[in-house]
């Protein structure tokens, strides 16, 4: 496909998407489903009034947070299961039950343990997270190639080189991925964490959106959810591509 | 049964690389119910020579080589090199430890994340900063296998051949005395196979390395040996040595027309046969 045809497909795919959502709001009325017109005049009114900004940074802080605890400790946990055989027989039905919770079940909880600061938030975010990048660390380890390890000790590697030429660079595709497919888990869970206990963020939003039955407010903070995770991702590929510098 | 005896801590220096009573099995139990791939093999490769390894398949060719890399250790026997012991059975493997041995293996074994140059550099990587003789030394060996317009791409763009000629590139650069070679040119086609053979020779020449070539094709391995082994039988020893007497230079395309080919070709073909069907 060339460049136009992809935009094309892409203005098409965008322009069905605002007809059935203007259809609907027409068939169901505007309580339901408000008008993509009052949603953007929401989005503008929060961008003046500075509310915008604020929500999504607060939101993004609790996300990157988030993130990097669960990515470091997913990484770590994958890395020490990968060495030692015994830890590995021993620690994986655990981390099997443990990894089998529903996370976002344990938001009363971990209110009940932290509190309602930032802690308990970060929290679930990184235990989210930290699932998902160890399942992709991990087989990402029990796939490096270990003809090239072998090649590699061969040619004299120290331990410390063989991670870092051969392993590092076979497991990155797979932490990419991982981080990928948790981005989206993570804005829900920081969402949910923040519909239970805060006063900013774009969960606080549209919690305080639906008990003042003010549906735009409530379609509002879905689509800028919707756009922190597009804007992750974002993030996420240009960091892939100078991360992973061939994808063959 | 040879029992085990007891073996020197250094060997008398003649030959560059000798293997003395060799031997690998694995299972438990008892010298007698281990099962032995290799068992009680002598070798002794001279310096500059380029000797080749022939045998049925399952005789242990791979694992000799294996053994002699030091990725594997011995269940018996030693290794010396230039009469000092670098492996044996009361000695963990630990490859690359000489910097004495480069292997090419059957696979490239290129890093996909590393392009050519990036390749062939890459053993210069691992010793430390690469001086600029040291460089330059890695560009006339690119320039020798032909892959100096490929330096920038990558192994997934090339073909099998060139990855073949990266990976040659990559041991010379790491400029052991000793290169492995495990059926390197076994996945190629025919035009690309005599090419790289011939490239080969040119480099053996021009390099003053020792190899040890494992190969199934007869005619390679006359082509391109001094002497040829073939290892027989379970456990794997040495069953035939011979020396190749014909002149050097050699086109290893038209090997078949020198005087004594046939006598060689019909006494490796016969023991191999032997070899095949106990």
């Amino acid at each position: 496909m060339t460049p136009q045809t992809t935009l094309l497909a892409k203005a098409i795919g965008l322009a069905a998407f605002a007809s059935v959502w203007a259809l609907a709001s027409r068939w169901v009325g505007d309580y339901w489903v408000p008008s993509i017109g009052q949603v953007a005049a929401r989005f503008w009114q929060e961008l003046l009034a500075g509310k915008l900004l604020v929500d999504l940074w607060t939101t993004s802080q609790l996300l990157m947070a988030g993130t990097a605890i669960g990515t470091v400790l997913g990484c770590a946990l994958a890395c020490v299961l990968r060495l030692s055989a015994r830890l590995d027989a021993m620690m994986q039905p655990f981390v099997t039950a443990v990894m089998s919770i529903p996370k976002l079940g344990l938001v009363p909880l971990l209110v009940l343990w932290f509190g309602t600061g930032w802690a308990p938030k970060v929290m679930l975010v990184a235990l989210t997270v930290l699932f998902i990048v160890f399942s992709l660390t991990y087989a990402g380890l029990v796939t490096v190639n270990p003809r090239l390890a072998m090649t590699a000790r061969v040619f004299g590697a120290t331990p410390l080189q063989l991670t870092r030429h051969i392993v590092v660079p076979s497991v990155m595709p797979f932490l990419f991925t991982g981080l990928q497919v948790a981005l989206p888990w993570a804005v829900s869970a920081a969402l949910v964490a923040e519909y239970l206990a805060a006063k900013v963020g774009i969960g606080h939003g549209i919690e305080e959106a639906r008990q003042l039955s003010d549906s735009v407010g409530v379609y509002y903070g879905i689509v800028l959810a919707t756009i922190l995770v597009l804007l992750g991702n974002g993030v996420l590929s240009i960091a892939r591509r100078f991360a992973i510098r061939v994808q063959p | 049964m040879t029992m085990k005896r007891d073996l020197p801590e250094t060997i008398d220096a003649g030959a560059l690389l000798q293997l003395r009573q060799l031997g690998i099995s694995y299972g438990a139990g008892t010298s007698g119910e281990r099962c032995w791939i290799l068992r009680d093999l002598d070798l002794d490769v001279q310096e500059g020579e380029f000797l080749t390894i022939m045998g049925s398949s399952g005789a242990g060719k791979s694992t000799l080589l294996n053994l002699v890399a030091q990725t594997l250790q011995p269940s018996a026997g030693q290794i010396a090199f230039r009469g000092k012991v670098v492996g044996g059975a009361d000695m963990p493997a630990d490859p690359g430890s000489s910097r004495q041995i480069g292997y090419v293996t059957q696979d490239d074994n290129l890093l996909p994340w590393r392009t050519v140059w990036d390749n062939v550099m890459f053993p210069l990587t691992l010793a430390g900063k690469a001086s600029a003789s040291d460089i330059e030394r890695v560009r006339r060996l690119v320039e020798q296998v032909g892959l100096t317009p490929w330096t920038k791409h990558y192994p997934h763009q090339l073909s099998g051949g060139m990855r073949k000629r990266a990976s040659l590139a990559r041991t010379l650069a790491y400029n052991p005395p000793v290169v492995l070679m495990d059926e390197p040119f076994g996945a190629l086609d025919a035009e690309t196979r005599a090419q790289l053979q011939a490239d080969l020779l040119d480099l053996w020449a021009s390099e003053k390395k020792t190899i040890l070539f494992v190969t199934h094709d007869i005619n390679e391995a006359i082509a391109l040996g001094d002497r040829i082994v073939v290892l027989s039988g379970s456990p794997g020893q040495v069953v035939l040595e011979r020396r190749i007497d014909i002149q050097r230079p050699r086109d290893p395309e038209l090997i078949f027309k020198a005087p004594t080919f046939a006598g060689h070709y019909d006494a490796i073909r016969s023991c191999l046969r032997a070899g095949s069907h106990p």
